[in-house]
């Protein structure tokens, strides 16, 4: 779910370069990290905080309690339950109410929260086969309202999402759960249909039972808008269109976790720059969230004065381009896309580090793998920027230029539609600098975006991804602590290319390849972390020489918030947010 | 012309009157000067990026974000493409799409009006009832949705203009063939056994037309402006093609955070210009075409 | 004068059932169907729009959808959004107040310049003042409102720094009373000049075209020839009876400042019922999205029923008549 957010959604991914060690963050971050909200291993340690604007403020003064944080929030979200919501705040913001039954580390270990202990094969919480995971809970843990936390919850949670009349948004994990049965009220007992390596990823929001009557909740129940939880802040209320208001959760099971603050209210906001600009006035103490576009403001107004602090991101979501590998759906190859040579000629002839200084003002970095980001991250350089050898390669493989300048071959012409979600501009003016790029090399494009229902919708409905209607289309995607999340790396074996027998299938590239399907599968069913490792990095290399798709940057978006707000750290897949139950307003 | 040959009276009819029709419109020397504008703007628009040295996509990050100079007398754009060049083919597309869906329009309208008020009864009856619920709808929220919808391109962008603008073309078409329809010549040809559809075609039509020929005018006017608040929206065209509207929405970050007032003033100004001019040479034809309103 | 207010009124009624056919047939008709899928969600998508089609019965046969749903919006249920699970009613409810005070003050903004300037135009008709006053009303005609939106921005907001950019409201809100009142005003001062700017020249030029023709009639010219004070004849002869086709224009440019809200709202981020427009659209919420537009569409007809009734009001023979 983490790497699920969308719209302006951004999240993590790891940066090697990054200047603070991790022994700077675990010295004043424990507590904060002890509270991020998905759980999950960053592979090079990086992630906990970086320090370029002094983020180690908890330690520069001495806390005070009391006060309200005020945020803006821009893009006010449908409602704030992570279960029903797949929006950027109740994902992003979950982890001050609804609490996870495991934390991920940065360093790739996890850590229990809501449960007792971390399920291992060694202590016997998970079976030899990996097939039956026994979950317990801590006996201490109440809902803010005051009725305790058990097994009987998590067994309801599980209910929710299996009934068909329920309209959650959960995790893909949850597919793979053949059932959950209750031992006692401290233990649950799951059951996979295979063996699951994510599965402590299961569990990061849990429904209060008693809130309940029936296990079909849609959106329209109070608890999907504003959920209880057992966080350190609770909801109080939500004005739409102003304000959602938490207070500090008084019954925290977390005796010494306290929150400093009396509560936090976001202020709906409707439109990012004008959030931003109120913030850097002073009007806000943070907003959520900042994308890469944010970051050159968010810079200046710092340099000319103003009292913030921004915390940048390297690495995050990765921009895609989908190289469509069928002809339009069927099992014949794409008449242009299918040779290699062409996929290769427009991997060099693309000037990504162009874009990333002019059009991105330097806020991107480059990276060659598709495992960009978490425990199994690859640190694979992208492809060089070299027309010269593009155009060997075409002239090669018998692509002859025409009196126009486009190559054609075999009478078919290298002409391509170039898509993505309309009504990006910072998008549709890197589209142009590639499509001048391409140009460049006698490969025609033609931009032809199109609003998000009609490129990622269903078989069914039509959508141009699932039934193969296009040549390249423009996404962000993959940005996950584990490659199974939200099933990224499976997202591209041959049983996921979607037809009129397999509608459901999530492939965007049509692509079928037998050495990758082995590798990517073997990674999803054993539980030892070293094969698995090994066995992505085996399929990032397959994938980065056939190139079914071509990463063309890596985003950087950051946190901010203003001086007066100490406390803050700083994690690098969860951002801020975990952190607050340690903020506190200076005077 | 076929008919103007066979129809020696009406020849003479229709002479005499555009002769007279330019000579009133002549009159209006607001509108001779307008349209003088309009046939400069169109040559500029459409010969313009010929003679013109810049390129309207060419990409050069060695000058971009500049203010105008001369080299770049409506200055440079964040991908230091030139704004001039731009804006010429921008403006092509936008009076493209202009006269595309004034014409769509115009041809929905006098099929609608011709049959409604030739036909009359029932047929009439049903037609005005769709007239009347197209007049009620929420018209430029109901193109927002479509084209959001639909997905931006030339034919959806005129197609939800058009749906929207031919109504007018059809109330006045209508009432021209209602009173048409009773006069002599009309009960001569079906005494002679022509068929309806020719006297709907071949003998009125013609006569219905000035009406026509005005609300077009007009027409064009809206439709710049309705395609503009969509591109505006960011509902429009693909890039690199931008129409002025599409132009001005691009610029609303360049202008209101950056200061860059040359990247919207321009497009803008292209955009009041030309209505401006289209509205006052409508006016005139209004004038020139219904003698009766000539006093005014 | 009641036979007459009903009957018109009761012929709305087959208007809105007729507009509101085409509106769902419309949303019907688009491709992609009508659940927004959305960036980085990947394999959730299917599932998810299984679940929300067959919650909100979307499988159900076309006329038993749309009369679930018209049977819902005569009684008071407009349905729930696809992205909130809130009531449509209640979400419009939120916003419609920051629309209409937008569009009320630019309505009133705009008879307030229109009237005087077209009655002196036409009293002195030839005049410099009318030459220049009808100038500007071509120019007002011909102006993209968001353009004037951006350049007055560029000029106020960004240059000059007099005025906020976009808002309705300070948002660290420690105003209260007075204060309150003048924050309010200084968010609403360009918005609401933009969106009054056309409506404005359209009615100048119209209160001069019809007191020209109002001041050729026979009984001005009596009033004038018996020696009345010119102010008496302008005041209470000419201008009430310019006022029966004015109010009736009038009228008619409320449900068009209500569609140019949603420009301007986009341009100022402005809450209001305009900008839930867009969002809805982007994010396909179909039950919002019929919910505003038939709010819209009410507001057409009814518009013209009202311009009909203070037609039938003000114009002496039609009151004579019934």
């Amino acid at each position: 779910m983490c790497g699920a957010r969308h719209g302006r959604g951004e999240a993590p991914g790891a940066r090697a370069r990054r200047r603070k060690a991790l022994t700077a963050a675990l010295a004043v971050g424990t507590f904060a990290l002890a509270l991020v909200g998905c759980g999950g291993a960053s592979g090079e340690g990086d992630g906990a905080k970086t320090d370029a604007t002094g983020t180690t403020n908890a330690v520069a003064g001495r806390p005070v309690e009391g006060g309200t944080a005020l945020i803006a929030l821009v893009q006010e979200p449908g409602g704030m339950n992570a279960l029903f919501h797949n929006q950027s705040a109740p994902l992003g913001l979950a982890v001050w109410v609804q609490e996870p039954l495991f934390l991920g580390r940065t360093d790739g270990t996890w850590e229990p929260l809501l449960a007792a202990e971390v399920p291992t094969v060694e202590n016997g919480g998970v079976t030899e086969d990996g097939l039956k995971v026994t979950y317990r809970l801590r006996p201490d843990v109440t809902w803010s309202d005051g009725e305790p936390f058990t097994a009987e919850d998590l067994e309801f949670t599980y209910d929710v999402i299996r009934n068909p009349k329920s309209t959650t948004i959960a995790p893909t994990e949850y597919n793979l759960v053949r059932a959950v049965r209750v031992v006692d009220p401290q233990t649950v007992e799951v059951t996979m249909k295979r063996p699951n390596p994510y599965y402590l990823g299961l569990f990061r929001q849990t429904l209060p039972k008693h809130k309940f009557r029936s296990s079909a909740v849609t959106t329209e129940d109070p608890q999907a808008r504003l959920p209880l939880g057992t966080g350190p802040f609770t909801y109080t209320n939500w004005e739409t269109g102003n304000k959602i208001v938490l207070e500090r959760n008084e019954a925290y099971w977390r005796s010494d976790r306290r929150p400093k603050l009396d509560g936090i209210t976001l202020r709906v906001t409707p439109d990012a720059q004008t959030a931003i600009n109120s913030f850097t006035r002073g009007e806000y103490d943070s907003v959520f969230f900042i994308t890469a576009g944010d970051m050159p403001t968010l810079r200046s107004a710092q340099e000319s004065g103003a009292a913030i602090e921004v915390s940048p991101r390297e690495g995050s979501h990765v921009e895609w381009l989908w190289l469509n590998q069928s002809d339009k759906g069927s099992d014949r190859p794409h008449r242009v896309l299918g040779d290699p040579a062409i996929r290769e000629a427009i991997d060099l002839a693309i000037d990504r580090q162009q874009i990333v200084d002019e059009v991105l003002d330097g806020l991107g970095t480059l990276t060659g793998a598709f495992v960009y980001s978490g425990f199994a991250r690859v640190d694979r350089p992208a492809a060089p920027f070299d027309p010269e050898r593009a155009n060997e390669l075409l002239d090669a493989a018998g692509w002859v230029r025409g009196d126009d300048g486009i190559r054609v071959k075999d009478g078919v012409r290298a002409s391509l539609r170039f898509q993505t979600l309309s009504g990006d501009q910072t998008r549709e003016l890197y589209q142009q600098v590639i499509q001048q790029n391409l140009e460049e090399v006698g490969i025609e494009v033609k931009i032809q975006n199109l609003p998000s229902n009609l490129i990622f919708g269903t078989y069914d409905e039509g959508g141009r991804l699932a039934r193969g209607d296009y040549d390249i289309v423009m996404s962000r995607e993959g940005l996950a602590r584990d490659p199974i999340e939200g099933g990224w790396a499976a997202m591209f074996t041959c049983a996921e290319v979607p037809g009129p027998d397999n509608k459901n299938g999530t492939s965007y590239v049509h692509w079928c390849n037998e050495e990758f399907d082995r590798l990517v599968g073997r990674a999803a069913s054993t539980l030892d972390v070293e094969e698995r490792k090994d066995l992505y990095e085996q399929a990032v290399e397959l994938f980065a020489t056939e190139r079914p798709a071509l990463p063309l940057y890596s985003s950087t978006s950051g946190y901010t918030w203003s001086t007066r707000m100490k406390g803050v750290d700083v994690d690098w897949w969860d951002g801020m947010w975990p952190s607050a139950a340690d903020w506190w307003l200076e005077r | 012309m076929r008919l103007r040959t066979r129809k020696p009276p009406l020849t003479e009819l229709h002479g005499s009157l555009s002769r007279d029709a330019w000579r009133r419109f002549r009159r209006h020397t607001l509108a001779v000067v307008a349209l003088g504008v309009l046939g400069v703007l169109l040559l500029a628009v459409i010969v313009g990026p010929f003679v013109l040295d810049a390129e309207p996509e060419r990409i050069d990050f060695g000058s971009k974000n500049l203010p105008p100079t001369l080299a770049h007398p409506m200055g440079t754009d964040e991908l230091g493409r030139d704004q001039l060049a731009r804006v010429l083919s921008g403006g092509r597309l936008t009076l493209a799409v202009a006269t595309a869906a004034v014409l769509v329009a115009a041809l929905l309208g006098v099929v609608v009006g011709a049959i409604a008020g030739y036909w009359g009864g029932l047929i009439d009856n049903a037609l005005m009832r769709i007239v009347d619920v197209f007049y009620s709808l929420p018209s430029l929220f109901v193109v927002i949705l479509l084209v959001t919808l639909v997905g931006a391109s030339f034919g959806t962008i005129v197609a939800a203009i058009a749906a929207f603008t031919w109504m007018n073309t059809a109330r006045l078409v209508r009432a021209s063939y209602l009173s048409l329809k009773e006069r002599e010549f009309v009960d001569a040809a079906r005494s002679l056994g022509v068929g309806d559809v020719r006297i709907v075609v071949r003998h009125i039509l013609p006569n219905a037309l000035t009406p026509v020929i005005v609300s077009a005018t007009l027409g064009i006017a809206t439709a710049i402006l309705t395609e503009s608040a969509l591109s505006f929206l960011g509902l429009g065209f693909q890039p690199p093609h931008a129409t002025w509207g599409g132009m001005l929405n691009e610029s609303r970050d360049a202008v209101t955070n950056l200061g860059h007032w040359w990247r919207g003033f321009f497009p803008g100004l292209m955009i009041l210009v030309t209505v401006l001019c289209v509205n006052y040479v409508g006016d005139g034809a209004r004038d020139a075409l219904d003698p009766r309103k000539e006093e005014r | 004068m009641t036979t007459f207010l009903v009957k018109r009124g009761l012929q709305a009624i087959p208007l809105l059932i007729g507009i509101s056919l085409l509106l769902f047939a419309m949303l019907q008709m688009t491709p992609g169907g009508p659940l927004a899928s959305s960036e980085g969600t990947g394999a959730q998508n299917a599932a998810r729009v299984e679940q929300i089609r067959e919650h909100y019965g979307l499988d159900d046969p076309l006329p038993v959808q749309y009369f679930n749903w018209a049977g819902g919006v005569a009684t008071g249920d407009w349905g729930t959004s696809f992205n909130t699970g809130r009531p449509v009613l209640t979400m419009i409810w939120e916003r419609l107040p920051n629309t209409l005070l937008l569009t009320g003050a630019a309505f009133l903004l705009a008879i307030a310049i229109a009237v005087p300037i077209g009655v002196l135009a036409a009293r002195k008709q030839y005049s410099w003042f009318d030459y220049v006053s009808s100038g500007l009303s071509f120019v007002g005609v011909a102006m993209p409102s968001f353009w004037l939106a951006l350049m007055l921005l560029f000029v106020f907001s960004y240059s000059l720094g007099w005025l906020p950019s976009g808002g309705l409201e300070d948002l660290r809100a420690d105003h209260e009373g007075f204060s309150a009142v003048i924050d309010r005003v200084r968010h609403m001062i360009l918005p609401v000049i933009v969106l009054a700017a056309v409506s404005t020249a359209q009615l100048a030029r119209y209160v001069r075209g019809a007191m020209l023709d109002v001041l050729q009639q026979d009984y001005v010219r009596t009033a004038r020839g018996s020696g009345l004070r010119e102010r008496t004849v302008i005041v209470g002869h000419a201008l009430r009876n310019a006022a029966i086709p004015v109010v009736t224009v009038a009228v008619l440019t409320i449900p068009e400042l209500f569609l140019g809200s949603v420009v301007m709202e986009t341009i100022f981020a402005i809450p209001g019922i305009g900008r839930l427009f867009v969002e809805s659209a982007n994010l396909r919420d179909y039950p919002v999205l019929l919910g505003i537009l038939m709010i819209g569409a009410a507001l057409v007809v009814v518009a013209n029923l009202v311009a009909d009734i203070v037609y039938s009001l003000l114009d002496p023979r039609i009151r004579y008549a019934s």
